[in-house]
This record gives C-alpha cells, sequence and structure tokens, in this order.
C-alpha cells in the first residue's frame, strides 16, 4: 500500500508541471526568455514585484509554450516590440584550447575574423584554400561552433560581419548559446562567442575561468579594457566609446497581448529596469533609445 | 478493484518515465541554404551510426535517448554539417550549402533524371536565366548561341514564325531534320504533315513552338549523343530537347505570386539601299525609254519621291503581360502562370498574339502514390503575308522573284506615290505592265499589306495526367496524355490587291484538327548498394496520332466588307480540299544505367519501334546503344593535381531513327480535282513496298573537365554520324504517273568537334562575372546516292544533292566578271549561240566546250556553316545586373534571290543602288552588266550565293534590383533589354539568317529595344 501512495505521488508531481501551466491565473504576465537573458528578466520580475507586489508575472518554458511576453535577441519588423537592453559579443576559446598560444599571438583584425569564423568571401578565396594550399594554418587547425535557432545571438554575429548564418564555418549547436560554451569544453580546439552574460562570472565580474577571449585590434586603451578581465570596465567602455570589432545589438520583449499591466511592466524594464542590466552582463539602452521606447509605449 | 488499480499505476507510471527519462523526439527540416527548397533524402545520421532519411518536406524526427546529441548531416553535393543538439526548445533547422561543382548537377534525362557524374551521353543544360533574359516570345529565339552544336535559325523576321533548329547537322533530304521536343517528360509531337490546312498562299506558318511560353520553362536539356537519345529511338536521329517547366517548390510553403509587364519597340534592322524618284528616272532616261516624259530638270525636281520599303514598314509596338503563382502545401506542389504576348510586325498589318494558360501539379495521395498532371491551354494568332506563289497571270510572279506584296514595294517605282491627292490610294501605275496591273488599275503594296489577310490560328491543349506508385526500390509510373490543336488558316486578296486583280478578288479558309494521344507505361528500379549503383527501366508507350483537314476557296467577289467570311459571295468555288491521316507508333523501351565505385559508368539502351509510316514488312525499327564514362579524376594516381576538379571521359555509339514523312507514303495515293467540270483524280504517291527506317548510327567521344575550384569547366566532344537508306524523293519517270518517289537511298555523313567552356570570372559576395562561350564545327556530305545522282531543287534550280556535297549545295555558274572594251571576245565562250559583247557577263566554262550551258554548273557552296559559335556573359553588381549574348555562324551559303531580282533592271521595277555602278563604256565596271531589259541567265551564278557568316548581338540586358524596405516584402526588377543591336555580316541581303538557303524576300529581322519590370512577391 505505501508503495501505491508512493507512485501516486510521482504520477502526481511528474503531472504537476503540465496542469500548473493551464492553471495560471489570468492576470498573469508570462514571459519567454532564453537561458543567456534569465537571470536578468528574473532580477526584473522579483525587483518589480517589490513594487506593485499586486501583479503576477511568470517566466514560462516549452517549444508550444504560449507567453505574453517573448524575449527576442533581434530588432524585429513588426512593431509589437518594446527594445529593453542591450548585449555585446566576444570571440571566446578555452585556456586549454592547443593552440592558444597562436591565438594570443595573433592581433584578430576584422579580416581574421571573417576568415576564421565564415566561409569563403569569394571564389578566389575558396580556390586558394583549398586548392592552392594558401590557407590559413591556424584558421583549419580551429573548429567553429556556433548557434542555431531564434534564440541564438549568431545571427547578429555574422550580420555584424557582412555574413549570414549560412556562411559560418564548422559545427553548429541546438539549444541555448551557453551551451557553446559546453561544446568549448568537450573539444579542444574550438572557438565560438557568445554574449557578456554567458562569458563572465557575474559574481566575480571577471571572465569565468577556463575561457580566453581572442586578443581583438582595438585602440590600445579598450584593448587594455579587454584584456584586464573585468566586466565592468568593458559594459562602459563600450557603452560610452566606439568600438570596433564587438558586435552589439539591441533586445527587447515581443508582446502577443497588450494592456495596463504590461504597459506598466515594460515602462518599469525601460526605465528603472536599466540599472540591473550591467549586474547581469548587459548594456543599457541609451538615453535617446529609452526615451523612444518610452514614447512608443504611451502610443499603444 | 485493487488489481485494476495497480494495472492503472503501473501504467500511467511506465508513460509518465518514458516522457521523462528514456527517449526525447527531435524533429527538423533540412533545406538549401540558397534556394530554401526542401533536401528530400539527405542522411542524418546520430549515435553509433543510427540514422534517418528526410521525406518529400525536408522533414525528418528521430529518437533519443540522452541530450546532448551530434548529428551528422550529409547530402550527395552539399557540404556536410555537424549539430550537437543541447535542447528541443525549438525544432532543427539545418541549411546545407551546395558545393560548386557541374558534375553535382542532376540533368534531365528521357523517361528520368541522372547525376551528371553518372552520365554516358552528351547533354547540355540551359537554364531559366537565359529564358528570363531573353525577350523572345518562344524558345527557339532564346537558344540561339546558347549550345555548342545547336545551331538556329530563324525562318524569317516574321513575329511568331517557326525556326530551323539542327543539332549536329542535318541527317535528312526529304525527312525532318528538325529535334524531338518533349515538355515535362511527355512527347510534343509535330507530325510532318499538320503544319498546313492545304490552303496554300499564306507565306508564314506558326511555330510549333509557340504554344509554349519562354517564362516557363525551369531549364532544357539538349540532348546530342545516341547514348542520351536512343531512348526515344525512332525519333533521337535529330537530337532530342528536353523542357522542363517552372514547378512549386516542396517544402516551401509560401505562395509565390509574380507579375511582368514588358514593353518593346521594333524597327528593321537593316533597310537596303534603293534608288530614289530622281535617280530611278534618270536611270529609266538613260537606259530605257523614259516612260515618264520626264526633262532632266523634272528629273531634279523630283527628289526622293515615294520610299515604298519605308511605307510598308513601320515601328513596331509588342507588349507582354505574365503572371505565375507558385507553392506547395504538406503533399503537394503547384505552378500556374498565364501569358498574354501581343507582338506587331515591322511590316504593315503582321504580328502575333498569344493567350497562353500552363498548369503544372502534382499530389502525394498515399505515401508512396503520386498523382500529376502538366496542361498548357493558349491560343496563337499570326497576321502574316500573302504569297504570290500560286499567281499565273501572264506568267508566274513568284518565279519572276516577286514573292510576296513587301518584295513587290521594293520594286516600285519610287515616282509612284502610295495615296492621290484626296488621300486615296494610288492604284495608277503605268510602268507597271507585267505582272499586277489590269486596265488602268495596278496593285498598290501598302494597300496589299493593309487589306490583305494572311492569318494563322491555333487553339491548343497539351495535356497528360500521370501516376506512380513506389514499391520499395521498384517505381510504376502510368502517363495518359492527349496534344490536341486546331490549326485555322484565313486569307483574302480583294480585287484590287495583287493577288485578286486577275480574279477579281479571291480569298479561303482552312481548318486542321490534329489529335496526338499517347500513353505510356514504365517500370524503374533503383538499387544503391555499397560500391555499385544500378539503375533499369522498361516500359511501353503508344502514340495514335490522327489529322483531318478541310479547305475552300472562291474567287470572282462582288462585296468584299467581311473578306473570308463570306466565301459565299465569291461566284467560282475552287475544288474543296478534305482529308484525314492517322498513324501509330508503339515502342518498348528499356534502359540499363550501371555505376561501380563512383567512377565508372555504363548506360544500355534499347528501344523497339513499331511505325504506321513504312511498308507492312519494314514497320519494326530497333534502336540499341551503349555508352561508357569513367570518373578519371577519382583514380587515385590523378588525387595529388590540384588543380584539377573533375574529369570525366565518354564513349557512345547506338542507332537511332527517323519517321518523319508524311503517313501512307508507302502507298499508292491519288488526289482529287476537278476536270471539265466533273470530279477527276490524279496520281499522287506510287507505293513502294520497301519504305522503311531511315536509321542513323551514331558514335561520340567526349570529356568534361573542371579546373581551379569551379572556375572553369570545359566540354569537348568529337563526333561521327553515318545516316543509311536515306528517305529521299527519286525522280520517276513519266511511265509511273509521278514525278517522284520517296525511296531509302543513299548515306548522309556528319561528323565534326564541338568545345563549350563556363568561366567564374568574379564571384564575391555583392559582385559575380561569369561568361560561356561554344565552338563547333560540322562536316555535312553525301557519301552515297545509289543510283541517283545531282538531283536539282529549288525554284531557280539553285541547289542540287550530290555524292560528295554537302546536303544544301548551291550549284550555279561561276561570275567571271564582265566583258571589258576592246576585249578579245572571240576567246570567250559563247552564251546561247552568241559571242558576249562588251558590258555581258562572263562565267567560268567549266567543262571547257567553249560554250556557257548547264554543264558549266558548279557547286558553289552550301547552306552548311562550316563554323557556329556563341558568347555569352553575365555580370551583377550589386543590385544591377548586365548580361549579353552573342551567335555567329561561318562558311555558309545563302542564295540571294531577293538581291538578284533587285539588281535585274528593266523599265518597270526599282533596282538596288548598286545598279548604279553597272558596267557602262564610259566608266567600266566589273560586278553587274550593261542595264538592259534582258532577263537574267536561267542559271544562277556565284554573285548571288553569298557569304551568311554572320556575328550578331542577339540581346544586350541591363537589370536593376532596388532594395526596399522590409515593411515592403516584393522583389522588383526593372530591366531595358535591346535584341539585334547589330549584325557583322558581308551578306547583302537584309539577314543571313534564312532558313532553307534561299532568301526569296524573307520578312526582314527586327532591332527591338524592350523595357520591363517584374515583381514577386
Amino acid at each position: 500500500m505505501k508503495a501505491k501512495t508512493f507512485l501516486l505521488a510521482i504520477v502526481a508531481v511528474l503531472a504537476w508541471p503540465a496542469s500548473a501551466a493551464t492553471q495560471l491565473n489570468d492576470d498573469t504576465i508570462t514571459i519567454k526568455v532564453d537561458k543567456t537573458s534569465q537571470l536578468l528578466v528574473e532580477q526584473w520580475i522579483e525587483n518589480y514585484k517589490n513594487v506593485n507586489p499586486h501583479v503576477l508575472i511568470k517566466l514560462v518554458s516549452g517549444k508550444n509554450a504560449d507567453a505574453d511576453l517573448t524575449l527576442v535577441n533581434t530588432p524585429q519588423a513588426n512593431g509589437n516590440v518594446t527594445y529593453v537592453g542591450r548585449y555585446a559579443l566576444l570571440p571566446v576559446t578555452s585556456d586549454n584550447n592547443p593552440f592558444l598560444k597562436d591565438i594570443l599571438h595573433k592581433e584578430w583584425k576584422s579580416k581574421d575574423l571573417k576568415s576564421l569564423f565564415f566561409t569563403a568571401d569569394d571564389l578566389d578565396d575558396e580556390y586558394e584554400e583549398q586548392v592552392e594550399g594558401r590557407h590559413n594554418k591556424l584558421n583549419d587547425k580551429l573548429t567553429v561552433y556556433s548557434g542555431s535557432g531564434k534564440a541564438s545571438h549568431t545571427n547578429t554575429f555574422a550580420s555584424y560581419f557582412g555574413h549570414t548564418i549560412d556562411e559560418l564555418r564548422g559545427n553548429r549547436i541546438v539549444g541555448d548559446d551557453l551551451h557553446l560554451l559546453s561544446a568549448l569544453k568537450e573539444d579542444k580546439t574550438s572557438v565560438t562567442f557568445n554574449a557578456l552574460s554567458n562569458l563572465y562570472d557575474l559574481r566575480s565580474r571577471s571572465l569565468k575561468t577556463n575561457l580566453v577571449l581572442l586578443p581583438l585590434a582595438l585602440k590600445k586603451a579598450q584593448e587594455e579594457v579587454l584584456l584586464s578581465g573585468n566586466l565592468d570596465a568593458l559594459l562602459n567602455i563600450i557603452e560610452n566609446e566606439n568600438v570596433n570589432l564587438i558586435p552589439v545589438q539591441t533586445f527587447g520583449f515581443i508582446y502577443h497581448t497588450f494592456d495596463a499591466d504590461i504597459e506598466q511592466f515594460l515602462r518599469w524594464v525601460v526605465s528603472t529596469g536599466q540599472q540591473y542590466n550591467h549586474q547581469q552582463g548587459f548594456l543599457r539602452l541609451s538615453q535617446d533609445e529609452v526615451e523612444s521606447q518610452l514614447q512608443l509605449l504611451a502610443n499603444n | 478493484m485493487i488489481k485494476h488499480y495497480n494495472y492503472f499505476l503501473a501504467a500511467a507510471l511506465t508513460a509518465a518515465t518514458s516522457l521523462t527519462a528514456t527517449s526525447q523526439t527531435l524533429q527538423g527540416i533540412i533545406s538549401d541554404a540558397q534556394t530554401g527548397e526542401s533536401i528530400i533524402g539527405a542522411t542524418v545520421k546520430y549515435g553509433d551510426g543510427k540514422g534517418v532519411i528526410t521525406n518529400q518536406e525536408g522533414h525528418f524526427t528521430l529518437n533519443v535517448k540522452t541530450l546532448p546529441v551530434k548529428l551528422n548531416i550529409t547530402y550527395t553535393g552539399y557540404r556536410p554539417q555537424t549539430i550537437t543538439v543541447y535542447d528541443e526548445e525549438e525544432d532543427i533547422i539545418v541549411k546545407l550549402t551546395e558545393r560548386r561543382n557541374y558534375l553535382n548537377d542532376v540533368v534531365v534525362v528521357g523517361y528520368g533524371t541522372q547525376s551528371r557524374t553518372q552520365l554516358t551521353g552528351s547533354v547540355v543544360t540551359v537554364k531559366a536565366d537565359v529564358f528570363e533574359n531573353s525577350t523572345s516570345s518562344t524558345l527557339d529565339g532564346a537558344l540561339s548561341g546558347q549550345v555548342a552544336g545547336l545551331h538556329v535559325t530563324a525562318a524569317s523576321g516574321q513575329p511568331g514564325a517557326e525556326s530551323s533548329i539542327r543539332i549536329r547537322g542535318g541527317n535528312s533530304v526529304n525527312a525532318s531534320n528538325e529535334p524531338l521536343y518533349v515538355v515535362d517528360g511527355f512527347i510534343y509531337y509535330k507530325d510532318a504533315s499538320s503544319s498546313g490546312t492545304s490552303l496554300g498562299a499564306i507565306e508564314s506558318r506558326l511555330n510549333p513552338l509557340a504554344t509554349i511560353n519562354p517564362n516557363d520553362i525551369e531549364s532544357i536539356e539538349v540532348l546530342k549523343d545516341v547514348s542520351a537519345t536512343a531512348i526515344y529511338g525512332s525519333r533521337g536521329a535529330n537530337g532530342v530537347i528536353l523542357i522542363t517547366t517552372k514547378k512549386g517548390k516542396l517544402g516551401e510553403k509560401k505562395a509565390h505570386v509574380s507579375y511582368g509587364y514588358s514593353l518593346g519597340l521594333s524597327s528593321v534592322g537593316k533597310h537596303l539601299n534603293l534608288l530614289n524618284a530622281s535617280e530611278w528616272a534618270l536611270f529609266q532616261k538613260t537606259y530605257f525609254s523614259n516612260k515618264g516624259g520626264y526633262t532632266d530638270e523634272q528629273i531634279h525636281a523630283l527628289g526622293k519621291g515615294t520610299d515604298w520599303q519605308d511605307a510598308v514598314l513601320r515601328t513596331a509596338v509588342q507588349q507582354a503581360h505574365e503572371l505565375s503563382v507558385n507553392g506547395s502545401t504538406d503533399k503537394s506542389r503547384y505552378a500556374f502562370s498565364a501569358n498574354y504576348t501581343d507582338q506587331d510586325g515591322i511590316v504593315l498589318n503582321s504580328g502575333f498574339q498569344r493567350y497562353n494558360f500552363h498548369t503544372n501539379a502534382e499530389w502525394e495521395l498515399q505515401k508512396n502514390l503520386k498523382f500529376g498532371i502538366n496542361a498548357t491551354y493558349g491560343r496563337s494568332k499570326q497576321k502574316g503575308l500573302t504569297t504570290t506563289e500560286e499567281k499565273v497571270f501572264n506568267s508566274s510572279p513568284y518565279s519572276a522573284g516577286i514573292t510576296n506584296s513587301f518584295v513587290y514595294a521594293l520594286l516600285m517605282p519610287p515616282v509612284i506615290s502610295v495615296h492621290q491627292a484626296d488621300g486615296s490610294y494610288n492604284f495608277t501605275n503605268p510602268y507597271e505592265y507585267a505582272y499586277f496591273a489590269i486596265g488602268d488599275h495596278a496593285a498598290n503594296p501598302v494597300y496589299d499589306l493593309k487589306e490583305s489577310v494572311a492569318e494563322n490560328v491555333n487553339n491548343y491543349l497539351l495535356s497528360n495526367v500521370w501516376a506512380s506508385y513506389k514499391l520499395g526500390d521498384f517505381t510504376l509510373k502510368a502517363t495518359v496524355g492527349l496534344s490536341s490543336e486546331k490549326l485555322t488558316q484565313n486569307y483574302f486578296s480583294g480585287a484590287y490587291t495583287s493577288l485578286g486583280l486577275a480574279t477579281q478578288g479571291i480569298g479561303g479558309t482552312g481548318n486542321r484538327q490534329t489529335d496526338v494521344w499517347q500513353q505510356e507505361y514504365t517500370l524503374s528500379y533503383k538499387k544503391e548498394l555499397d560500391k555499385h549503383q544500378i539503375e533499369a527501366l522498361a516500359g511501353y508507350t503508344k502514340q495514335t496520332s490522327t489529322s483531318t483537314y478541310s479547305s475552300i476557296r472562291t474567287n470572282h467577289f462582288t462585296n468584299e466588307t467581311l473578306k473570308q467570311y463570306n466565301l459565299g459571295d465569291g461566284a467560282n468555288i475552287y475544288t474543296p480540299q478534305t482529308g484525314i491521316s492517322e498513324s501509330t507508333l508503339n515502342s518498348l523501351i528499356a534502359r540499363v544505367n550501371y555505376t561501380l565505385l563512383d567512377r565508372y559508368n555504363a548506360t544500355a539502351t534499347f528501344r523497339a519501334d513499331k511505325s504506321s509510316r513504312f511498308a507492312k514488312n519494314h514497320r519494326w525499327g530497333y534502336f540499341p546503344s551503349l555508352g561508357l564514362s569513367w570518373n578519371v579524376d577519382k583514380e587515385r594516381f590523378l588525387s595529388g593535381i590540384r588543380h584539377l576538379d573533375y574529369l570525366k571521359v565518354r564513349l557512345t555509339g547506338g542507332l537511332v531513327g527517323n519517321q518523319e514523312i508524311p503517313d501512307y507514303a508507302f502507298s499508292t495515293s491519288y488526289s482529287t480535282g476537278s476536270y471539265g467540270g466533273s470530279s477527276s483524280y490524279a496520281k499522287a504517291n506510287t507505293a513502294n513496298d520497301n519504305l522503311k527506317w531511315e536509321t542513323t548510327a551514331s558514335y561520340n567521344l567526349g570529356a568534361d573537365l573542371g579546373l581551379w575550384g569551379g572556375r572553369l569547366s570545359i566540354v569537348l566532344d568529337l563526333y561521327y554520324k553515318k545516316t543509311s537508306d536515306l528517305l529521299l524523293d527519286v525522280p520517276m519517270g513519266f511511265a509511273n504517273g509521278v514525278t517522284s518517289q520517296l525511296q531509302n537511298v543513299g548515306n548522309v555523313e556528319n561528323k565534326g568537334f564541338e568545345l563549350a567552356a563556363n568561366g567564374i570570372l568574379l564571384k564575391r559576395r555583392h559582385i559575380q562575372w561569369t561568361a560561356s562561350a561554344n565552338l563547333a564545327h560540322n562536316h555535312n556530305e553525301i557519301t552515297n546516292m545509289g543510283k541517283t545522282n545531282n538531283v536539282i531543287q529549288g525554284a531557280d534550280n539553285q541547289q542540287i544533292l550530290r555524292k560528295g556535297e554537302a546536303l544544301g549545295s548551291f550549284y550555279g555558274l561561276r561570275f567571271a566578271g564582265i566583258v571589258q572594251q576592246g576585249e578579245d571576245v572571240s576567246q570567250l565562250p559563247t552564251v546561247n549561240g552568241l559571242t558576249p559583247k562588251a558590258g555581258d557577263v562572263k562565267f567560268d566554262d567549266a567543262n571547257q566546250d567553249g560554250k556557257i550551258d548547264g554543264n558549266d554548273r558548279v557547286v558553289l557552296g552550301s547552306i552548311q556553316p562550316d563554323l557556329t559559335y556563341g558568347f555569352s556573359s553575365q555580370l551583377q553588381v550589386y543590385e544591377w545586373d548586365f548580361s549579353f549574348t552573342f551567335a555567329g555562324s561561318h562558311g555558309g551559303k545563302l542564295y540571294n534571290a531577293l538581291g538578284r531580282r533587285l539588281e535585274q533592271t528593266g523599265d518597270s521595277y526599282n533596282v538596288l543602288s548598286t545598279v548604279k555602278g553597272a558596267w557602262t563604256a564610259e566608266n567600266g565596271g566589273n560586278t553587274l552588266p550593261l542595264a538592259s531589259t534582258s532577263r537574267p541567265f536561267s542559271y544562277i551564278d556565284s554573285r548571288y550565293v553569298q557569304s551568311a557568316s554572320y556575328l550578331k548581338l542577339r540581346n544586350v540586358t541591363i537589370g536593376y534590383r532596388p532594395r526596399l524596405p522590409k515593411s515592403f516584402p516584393i522583389s522588383l526588377r526593372i530591366y531595358a533589354t535591346a535584341t539585334n543591336l547589330f549584325t557583322l555580316t558581308p551578306y547583302k541581303g537584309y539577314d543571313p539568317e534564312v532558313s532553307g538557303g534561299t532568301d526569296s524576300g524573307a520578312y526582314p529581322s527586327a532591332r527591338t529595344f524592350t523595357f520591363g519590370v517584374s515583381i514577386t512577391l
């Protein structure tokens, strides 16, 4: 009898999440996010609830889950979006990469990054690589990993260098970009790119252990900040200076429904919530962007 | 109760655990990165070699125990991709990038498709962009210069007129030399006897290819050698052109809607220089009787007078609308298009109109069971010129070189006006006394062209339905189709027209209904083993053709208002013509393709045809072929060559046939007529119990070479063809009651080489530049004529069939200059028994018998060009595109009958301005004789067998695709095209491209400027 009760309890536990998801209160704001942004969104929710305790906000997940707000990492042609922050991407490898010395010896310019991450831009280059043997030997030794799918930042990285995601070399992963760091562990020759929020330890504010950034050909002061490994210094310099070679893109919430509660929450995120962006490894919106987003919300 | 409860609990637990721990279902879709089209049959491998294949929509589903899992995705011709799946939050979307390699192409072959790596035959693919860049309303116009060994010659510049297409030269004399057309796997059969209604009097024929809208074409495969064509057996001898129309793309759910509009202006590409009024009047006064009685002052005052050439030519407008929709669903794909073309001709009252609707759809009814339909319905209407061929009044104007009203306009004296002072047509021409005047009435070519009717109207339905069922490695396919065409021909020439003058108006109408039913049943097998790939095909096809025709003509009209729609007004009725012909062709087909180690390929083909067109005991024809090819680049000894992408060597041999002769040519037949008010019969053909297939043995040695990473590809072919049992009209004695009989006599050989090169000159992200060039040489020779030799052909007896010479050889006297003043004429051969005098033409006395007659005629060249070539290039720079195509021919000859007519001096007609250089006692001259009313010598001479070599800039296109905001989801292209911008040629007539080899006043070709826009949603 005890065993039966135990099994029943297991069945009940297994069945609970699905039933709970379908039983959300109509007033609950549901939000779907990727893992990369999850901590930031959770912090927004937590702090928003502190000042608006009556509002119910819940994160949902799953391929088929519907949500009032869905976080998107690329600009949208559709107007039903409010941009809430920016992210920056950096190329990275692991400290046990056997070719680390060669990687660090190089000052990575735009042309080098294109050559490393993307298939040949034209037939001449491709021919040189494939036939003439004039290929870049270091590039051939390294394996590029990139993401795929709507939640990935890959599209932003490819667009920044004038390519499409189809033109990325190497292997792909399906899943959150956070998993690209798992690929670095599994394949010592791998190089990839990722958002600062995934690359840096948000507590120590320094680069995660075992990760090494590719030395980019930046201005001297900027290069020093990058090499220092300090997240806050890096966020400040990207926000306040014109930094090449580091793709920066806005992200936001697409809203499928729009009511006063959602508007109020988005207004808070765009204004007050910005103070948490750095804490979670993201860039704030510029003042102009803040005003523009608030205006768009007012027009809805 | 408790027991049941236990069972429930256990089941629930099992289900729950299986959902959470034992298996996860991954779903994904694989597509082409560039086109977005789903990739069917891609392999997705995971774990320890487990794998799945993508389905018809490019989807795959697999169950894995744990994540992450690594998937290896491969598909032939594409770069492999490795994907690691960490979670299942989203479906897996994979876009594969194609490897650039010519041999990765899949080409359409007879009754199937084949990878180019496995191909043994000589097959050239022409892609859709060639047709998109051409403004030609028919596909033959766009093919010129694109394929080595494929020579297109337009019959004339008449809009909608047919072309002559020769693949590797002509094989036959009296049977057709045109290639076979196959549209979406179904033979588009144009019966040799179905292009007219026995009406006559209409100069132009509708292009059979006008039923196919070039914009519907996805690609064309030109099958040139026997390994590729033997599957079409009896109809493969002249090559085969496979046309594949556009289809919806599987896996691409969004429907694509395109609309295009083009507007063009055409004008004549070249004017002939004729005498103006002053020049002509002076000429008349100097050499003839000065019928006009002009004084020198009056002659000077005449000025240019009437330019009759300009009066019958015009700037013509053409426009076309294209609408197409294509897309797919999970289980079907579809394409639909509608086209309207309205093309005015540059000669008055001529033109071409077409409405065309095409659909191509298929459905997956059940797993492994597919059903499809292809249908084209349309109507083509061609307005052309009436021909003077049947008019015999005083004597034949046609024989005298006045073949139609356009030519007559060139001959009109420039002192005659088109209109009278009151604006009415001028029917007074005192100089006309030979052909086109009765009493005070003379023909007026402008009136002729504007008021005469010469129409071809074709209503057509080309349709077939098919079903296929896949059973393991076998596929059964059945296709049934109907090609139904109703051709109507109308003509009318009123009492004041050149044709109607003698008969007070003449008109007629004719109809021909041609229905061709075809059935095909095939069983195919495909198996891939470790080192072996085998494909086999066997089938049965049957074709039944029925063609009925009727025509009626009347003359002597009292009321011309309704023209051919009131033929009952004609008082005289010609004998009505009606008839029927039927034919059947039963065929068995078989083919086996075998590939070993991806290196060694063999194709064996066999077809047996039974044709009702041949004598009873000779109806079966057997056509085998064998093709071998070797992918040499895959051998180890070539693996170290860095610059080599691929190298393939091909060798093929086999037999194909030709049955394109009229029905019942093997039997005795009689034609009806009237004699003395009663019906009469005349023998039309005498039986030949031995009439059988014309067969062509063909051999081909070819090589495909790819170099420098896809930058350069070269195709070289050497071939030899020998056509035996030539279907030849052999002259017969009077005792047989017919002038000739179709017999199997003699051989023709064609041998030559073809070289084609395609290069990618630049391929950067926003700049792409490609170029293609091709060159072909063919040597054509009649190697055997049996007991029959020296068959003279043509209205001016200008051509000859002779052993050792090429088909279409010209036969005439060799011009030797003009007899000059003081020249010793005693040494010259006599002409018609007379010694030439100063100012007369001299000819070579080829047999040196001291006199010039028919025995001095020699072969003066042939219509066969030594070289044909083409060159094209496409450049794309950001939003701009630019392309051009040159086509050329060298070494062929053309009989310029129009030039000969226009240099014939007299007191009736205008002449070319070259006549001003005719011999005179004062100025000499060594080309044209002293002007006189003497008719030219009855044999043609070498002055008018002129070089037909040319280099034409077929088209130049510049296009622009503006970048539109993303919120404006359309693709827009604006373009301008110039067609026939220039022609470099020594030929002295309008255009060196005239099919048949005789330019007796062909409709001149036009230069066209087209502007267009296309929009895709």
